[in-house]
């Protein structure tokens, strides 16, 4: 019994709250070319003071070229929220349906409050 | 046993040089097939070349990661060099660019491998033509030795093949590799039409300037100048006009011409290799990474100075080469367009401020096609000549380029490379200029001999 409950989550404390609503703080992306030509992109604060130069994987010293704004990065991949599952499964009509149909029984006695 | 025991030899080496000794006849008759296996291994090369295992080594590949950098950020944010930005190519380097960056959207690895087998796609199909031209115009069909080959112009092929894997990954992976082949199916053309020879010249300028040199002697070597070269080359710049007039002030086709002048000399130049070795001497340091042009320059008050008049010589040097490709303008047109040519893309190299290695990529269609004329035997040096200039420019770059600028130990090597490249640069243009001279010297007598 107590296993089910833990269904559709991942071990660890991850938050279930999505991101959709939430607005980031404005930020650029800064391009750094080494001299071997690697390409480090790194988004900065706007407000933030961009440094000139940056250590590039390399070891060499990479040189800013300009920036770009901010693209947002592809959703990380989380495990889906329980009202998500029940929402693949079943259309808004079926569940109202449902829940008409069980207030009914509830009010008419034929089965009780949970407990 | 003793090795010299001469049963020793008889029983062992002999055998081996007989089998080698049939492999080579074998692969010689059977050219074709020998040439393709060849133009596989040589790519494999190139790709290796291309993609040192170990990160901190300067990769041939880099300007690749460039390109694709300008495309990723063009298809995302609707930035492009030329169309937004001053660029440091011309219009049309970005057509393959783009093609690559269609099909590899985002991911710099599948970029690499799409650009390969581009380049890879266009030069197979530009020797397969050649070969079919050769195969036309030879009259024996058998060839027992590498000379046979040469003498039946299929020597043509072999050459581009050779100077691509003495080149190495620098040929494959920048964008003259694109205007290089080009300029060949400009060649290839050449025996049918004028017009698509025009054409394909202009399209080479319009990607990378060097190779689009060879227009100039077409120039002159034609006799229906508008119709067969002026109107061709109009057709192929009218997308860029078009779309000059669609952007109006935010567009930078000729930015690429701007960029050249501002710069300091590069430490590969020709005429950065007097100061180079100079250093050796005085002890003195003075390279200094150019980030904005992503080059190593050398700087000095003497190189400031080289520097300043540099550009008034290339002008000057132009202007010369193209009288002497003016005088010779009766003498034959495929040895003209190859000569003056050349030399006009060797002026633009040697007296140039930059000497960077894919340039000598402009020579290979010219010393390649030249093979496959009738005229073979007279452009054997420039060929050898070349292709020493191909060899040691790989040297240099992965070569030794790194010791050079971090001032190694083995720094006296990597100056001795480039000293030694850059002088066969001048022997080279010396033997081109010559050529050409000479070919401008003889022309009344030959053409009363041919009339
Ligand atoms: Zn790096």
């Amino acid at each position: 019994m107590a296993d089910s409950s833990f269904k559709g989550l991942a071990i660890g404390g991850r938050s279930l709250e999505t991101d959709d609503a939430i607005n980031f703080a404005e930020r650029y992306e800064v391009t750094y070319i080494c001299p071997n030509k690697h390409i480090t992109i790194l988004p900065f604060s706007s407000e933030a003071e961009v440094p000139p130069v940056w250590e590039c994987r390399c070891g060499k010293i990479a040189h800013v070229r300009g920036n770009t704004p901010y693209k947002t990065p592809k959703k990380a991949s989380r495990s889906k929220t329980h009202w998500e599952m029940l929402t693949d499964r079943r259309s808004m009509e079926d569940l109202q349906k449902n829940l008409d149909e069980r207030l009914k029984m509830l009010e008419s006695g034929k089965i009780h409050r949970g407990l | 046993m003793r090795l010299a025991d001469k049963g020793y030899y008889v029983r062992f080496l002999n055998p081996l040089y007989n089998m080698l000794k049939k492999a080579y006849t074998l692969c010689c008759r059977n050219r074709y097939k020998t040439f393709w296996v060849l133009f596989a291994i040589v790519q494999i090369y190139l790709y290796f070349t291309n993609e040192p295992i170990n990160y901190n080594e300067p990769p041939p590949s880099g300007d690749l990661s460039l390109y694709h950098y300008w495309i990723d950020r063009g298809t995302q944010f609707g930035v492009w060099p030329i169309l937004h930005e001053p660029s440091v190519y011309p219009p049309y380097a970005f057509i393959p660019m783009l093609f690559a960056g269609i099909f590899s959207y985002q991911n710099l690895f599948l970029f690499k491998i799409i650009w390969y087998f581009l380049m890879m796609f266009l030069w197979g199909f530009g020797l397969k033509l050649l070969w079919e031209q050769v195969d036309k115009s030879s009259k024996s069909k058998i060839s027992n030795s590498f000379t046979d080959i040469f003498h039946l112009g299929y020597g043509s092929c072999y050459y581009a093949l050779f100077y691509m894997l003495a080149m190495g990954g620098v040929f494959s992976s920048r964008i003259d590799c694109m205007a290089a082949v080009l300029g060949l199916y400009g060649f290839i053309a050449l025996k049918n039409s004028e017009k698509a020879t025009s054409a394909f010249f202009t399209a080479a300028a319009w990607t990378k300037v060097f190779v689009g040199a060879n227009f100039t002697p077409l120039f002159f070597a034609t006799k229906k100048k508008v119709k067969n070269v002026i109107l061709p080359a109009c057709i192929v710049s009218a997308p860029i006009l078009l779309l000059m007039f669609a952007c109006q002030n935010h567009f930078y086709p000729l930015s690429f011409l701007q960029g050249q002048s501002s710069r300091n000399l590069q430490i590969e130049s020709v005429a950065a290799t007097p100061s180079m070795v100079s250093e050796l001497f005085t002890g003195a340091h003075n390279i200094i990474y150019n980030n904005t042009i992503y080059t190593n320059e050398i700087i000095s008050p003497v190189c400031d100075f080289i520097a300043q008049i540099l550009n008034y010589i290339l002008v000057l040097a132009t202007a010369i080469i193209l009288f002497l490709v003016f005088r010779a303008r009766k003498a034959d047109e495929t040895q003209l367009i190859l000569s003056g040519g050349l030399a006009v893309i060797l002026g633009l190299i040697v007296f140039n401020k930059v000497g960077s290695p894919q340039y000598f990529t402009a020579l290979l269609p010219t010393l390649a096609y030249a093979l496959s004329t009738e005229y073979k035997k007279q452009w054997k040096i420039t060929c050898i000549l070349g292709f020493f200039v191909a060899l040691f420019t790989q040297m240099i770059f992965p070569g030794v380029y790194k010791y050079i600028i971090n001032y190694d130990p083995y720094h006296y090597l990597g100056i001795l490379c480039l000293a030694i490249r850059n002088c066969l640069v001048i022997a080279l243009f010396i033997v081109v200029i010559y050529n050409l001279y000479k070919l401008g010297s003889k022309v009344p007598k030959d053409s009363k001999v041919s009339k």
